[in-house]
C-alpha cells in the first residue's frame, strides 16, 4: 500500500482537472521499503489519440476513455529514480465521467497474462466529473487473492 | 541471422528465467516464430486468434516500435535487438 502525502495527491488531482474530459495519466516515485512511500508525482503524455488516430479499428478508445503511456518514458523515469535509490511505486489516471473503479481494461493491461506487470506497484485511480475531482482509490495487487484490491483514498 | 531477443518478466517463465535469449530470423515475423519454436507459449501470449499482435503488446526493435518501421515485416539483421515491451495502459 502506498502512502502518499495531500500535497502529492493534489499535484496528481491537478493533472487530472487540467487534462479533462481526456484522461491523464502519470507516474508516482518513490521509496521501496516496508511501505511504498510517494515522494514525486511526475504526469505523462496520453498518447491514446494518437493510436486511435492512425489506427482507430485496433485503438477504437480515444483518450476520452483510455490511457497509453510511451514505454520508453517509463523507462527514463524507472532510470532517474534509480540512480536516486528510489523506484516507480504506483501509477495514475482519471476516469473523466466515469467512477472510481479498476475497469476490465485496467485489469487486462496491468495483468496482460495473468500475473501482474509490476507486482509492487499499485495503480491510483481518480474520478472527475464536470472538471471536479469526485474521488480516488488505490489499487494494488493481492497475492492471496491474486487480484487487484482496493483502498479508497477519497 | 541470430537476433537478441528481451523477454519482459512475466513472460521469462518462459524462456527458463531468461531475460534474454538469442533466436534466428530475418524480419520481426520470423523472430517471433522462432521464439515459438524454441520456447512454447510465445504465440498464444503475442498473438491473437485473428493472428494479429495483440493490443497491449509493442514490439522494439533497437529503440523503434515496429508501428512506426514495417510492422512484423520490419527486416533484423546480425547486433540488432528485438524488444516485447507490454503497454502501460488502461481505461474506464
Ligand atoms: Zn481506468
Amino acid at each position: 500500500m502506498l502512502k502518499i502525502d495531500n500535497q502529492l495527491l493534489q499535484e496528481i488531482y491537478a493533472e487530472c482537472r487540467r487534462a479533462w474530459p481526456e484522461e491523464a495519466c502519470g507516474i508516482v516515485v518513490g521509496q521501496v521499503g516496508s511501505h511504498l512511500v510517494a515522494t514525486q508525482v511526475i504526469p505523462v503524455r496520453n498518447l491514446q489519440n494518437e493510436l486511435h488516430q492512425s489506427d482507430p479499428k485496433r485503438y477504437p478508445r480515444d483518450a476520452k476513455t483510455a490511457y497509453v503511456i510511451d514505454p520508453k518514458e517509463i523507462e527514463r523515469i524507472a532510470r532517474e529514480a534509480r540512480d536516486k535509490g528510489e523506484a516507480i511505486v504506483s501509477m495514475f489516471h482519471s476516469h473523466p465521467e466515469h467512477d472510481v473503479y479498476f475497469s476490465r481494461e485496467d485489469q487486462d493491461m496491468a495483468a496482460p497474462w495473468g500475473e501482474p506487470l509490476f507486482p509492487h506497484m499499485s495503480y491510483l485511480v481518480v474520478s472527475v466529473t464536470a472538471g471536479e475531482i469526485k474521488g480516488a482509490s488505490e489499487f494494488y495487487w493481492d497475492l492471496e487473492s491474486k487480484k487487484y484490491v482496493e483502498r479508497k483514498i477519497s | 541471422m541470430s537476433i537478441k531477443v528481451r523477454i519482459p518478466t512475466p513472460l521469462q517463465k518462459l524462456t527458463n528465467n531468461q531475460g534474454e535469449v538469442e533466436v534466428k530470423g530475418n524480419n520481426v515475423k520470423e523472430v517471433l516464430e522462432a521464439l515459438e519454436a524454441d520456447f512454447k507459449g510465445f504465440r498464444e501470449r503475442l498473438y491473437d486468434d485473428q493472428g494479429q499482435l495483440r493490443r497491449f503488446v509493442n514490439i522494439y526493435v533497437n529503440d523503434e516500435d515496429i508501428r512506426f518501421l514495417e510492422g512484423e515485416k520490419t527486416a533484423v539483421k546480425k547486433g540488432d535487438e528485438l524488444s516485447i515491451v507490454p503497454a502501460i495502459a488502461g481505461g474506464n
